[in-house]
């Protein structure tokens, strides 16, 4: 088994009164490019804060390179890359000055060379002050902060949030230059499923704070289905059908969100319920998110899901 | 390496305010100075000369620098207002909190750089002030010098701003509401404030101010340690 480089064991916070995360489990392994959706407000930046020790948690607990989140040492930080949301940056400060505001932290392991061909890559000058950048080259040059060090584990937060497609194709392939890099773990969280799916090989799917999935992208794609029944004359409302997540009545079709469903069952529900025909509706990795995620009927919960 | 890339930054935060203020100093002292010493001269031609005789209050002359040290005093507190926002406010609007956390410093390195930094920022004030005292020294338009008390006072009221700093800290640092202990930064160095001017043994004002220095010195390592970003 692979060394595991991130564990969060039952990590819980409340704001006052208000669950932001509840017994979040995950554990990511080495080598692993990890893609971190949810909804807005679905706690991805808070698991990222406490997973930094940002944060301090109600219950549960989280470590880094097996070091406890809450007392990470300068030591492990140094092997950890973050990539705020938002990229905030001291605007006051130019690239140059942010390069060696960022450098003796590092010691031998910030890498002036990789820093300056990022920075090119990215046709920034070192000259240029962080409040004279547009949004996407404050990301461009939090990468390039992030990356310069070789850090083992990057934790991005929403990195390519407000980019456009362009930009964020760009950044995508800064990102893959450190993954190409062997050992080298990612986690990033992010809205745009096309770049989960472009760049991960994981995916962990977070709603309203709980832990719904954490699998590899493959099998998430699989599993997720959208079966479109049609019926003579009356549909059916009382749907009892294994990984059912969602239904949906269209005049006298039924589409149901099946996880996990073997074919046969689908088949063999269709026949009890005298459905005329179905068929499996293709979706990309976006809908099925939307689809995963979307707060309606639910059958029972999805196999990877916590109770 | 660390320290002082985290002072460097923390410095040229300050850096803005601080030209502000010693500008400002500067320029008022320097008039308020001219001003009383056109007074002295005037004082001075105008009723002293041989065997004439004049009323005892006459003789009495406010020292130069007291008004400019009012002045001190309140660029002071302004200046460790202003530059207690910048290192401890600033950073929650503009979000940049977890930038500065997340590196291979304790957070202890993290807070000692502000401090020093805002320590430093204040010293440079206080040598504004020498250099104002200084000019009412050896300035000939003065007839009278100033008295090394009341420029003793003068760094004295930045070490006050220096004390402000760190209340504007501790409020920024604490995570209570407004209306609630968040305040307490601020009122703590009112209080303290209030205690000081109101006593005129220097030593026993020295004594008291450094105890204030330690209890807010501890109270703010304490929150910003235990701090969420």
């Amino acid at each position: 088994m692979s060394e595991i480089i991130l564990e969060t064991k039952g990590l819980t916070k409340y704001f006052s009164n208000k669950a932001a995360l509840e017994k979040f489990d995950l554990q990511i392994p080495r080598g692993c490019i990890c893609g971190f959706v949810g909804r807005n407000g679905a706690g991805k930046t808070t698991a990222i804060k406490l997973m930094l020790g940002l944060l301090k948690p109600t219950a549960g607990s989280s470590a880094i390179l097996d070091c406890d989140s809450m007392s990470l040492t300068p030591k492990i930080r140094r092997r950890v890359g973050y990539v705020t949301e938002g990229h905030r940056l001291f605007r006051w400060m130019t690239i140059a000055g942010l390069e060696s505001f960022q450098k003796p932290f590092f010691d031998n392991q910030w890498d002036d060379k990789f820093f300056s061909e990022m920075i090119d890559y990215f046709e920034l000058s070192k000259k240029q002050k962080i409040k004279h950048l547009s949004n996407g080259q404050w990301a461009q040059v939090s990468l390039a902060l992030a990356l310069a060090p070789h850090p083992e584990l990057l934790i991005m937060d929403d990195p390519t949030l407000g980019l456009d497609p362009a930009i964020r194709r760009q950044f995508l392939q800064g990102m893959i230059r450190l993954i190409m890099q062997q050992g080298r773990t990612v986690l990033f969280s992010s809205h745009i499923l096309s770049d989960v799916e472009r760049v991960s090989n994981q995916i962990v799917v977070i709603d309203k704070g709980r832990l719904r999935a954490h699998c590899s992208i493959e099998r998430f794609r699989e599993s997720i289905k959208k079966v479109k029944f049609s019926f003579a004359d009356k549909v059916p409302t009382d749907i009892d059908i294994e990984g059912l997540v969602n239904c949906r009545i269209i005049g006298n079709e039924l589409e149901l969100i099946l996880v996990e469903t073997p074919q046969e069952k689908i088949a063999q529900w269709a026949a009890s319920e005298d459905a005329e025909n179905y068929e499996i509706v293709p979706m990309n990795l976006e809908d099925q998110f939307i689809e995963f995620t979307e707060p309606k009927k639910r059958g029972k919960l999805f196999q990877w899901e916590n109770n | 390496m660390r320290f002082l890339a985290l002072f460097k930054k923390e410095l040229r935060e300050a850096v803005p305010w601080l030209i502000l203020a010693v500008l400002f100093l500067l320029a008022i002292g320097w008039l308020i100075i001219h001003t009383k010493a056109y007074d002295q001269r005037q004082w001075y031609y105008g009723s002293i000369s041989n065997g004439k005789v004049i009323d005892s209050y006459m003789i009495f002359r406010t020292d130069i620098m007291l008004e400019p040290a009012v002045l001190m005093f309140f660029t002071s507190i302004g200046l460790g207002l202003l530059v207690g926002i910048r290192h401890f406010w600033v950073p929650d609007f503009t979000r940049t909190w977890q930038f500065l956390i997340h590196r291979s410093a304790t957070r202890s390195l993290i807070l000692s750089a502000k401090l020093t930094a805002g320590a430093t920022a204040m010293f440079c004030l206080s040598i504004a002030w020498l250099l104002l005292a200084g000019y009412a020294r050896v300035s000939e338009r003065v007839i009278i010098p100033p008295e090394s008390g009341i420029v003793g006072m003068g760094i004295f009221y930045s070490y006050l701003g220096f004390i402000v700093y760190l209340g504007i800290a501790l409020c920024a640092l604490t995570a209570a509401r407004w209306y609630t202990t968040r305040m307490f930064g601020l009122f703590f160095v009112f209080i303290m404030f209030m205690i000081i001017l109101s006593q005129t043994n220097f030593t026993f004002v020295f004594c008291l101010s450094v105890f204030f220095l330690a209890v807010l010195i501890i109270q703010i390592y304490e929150k910003f340690l235990q701090k969420e970003f």
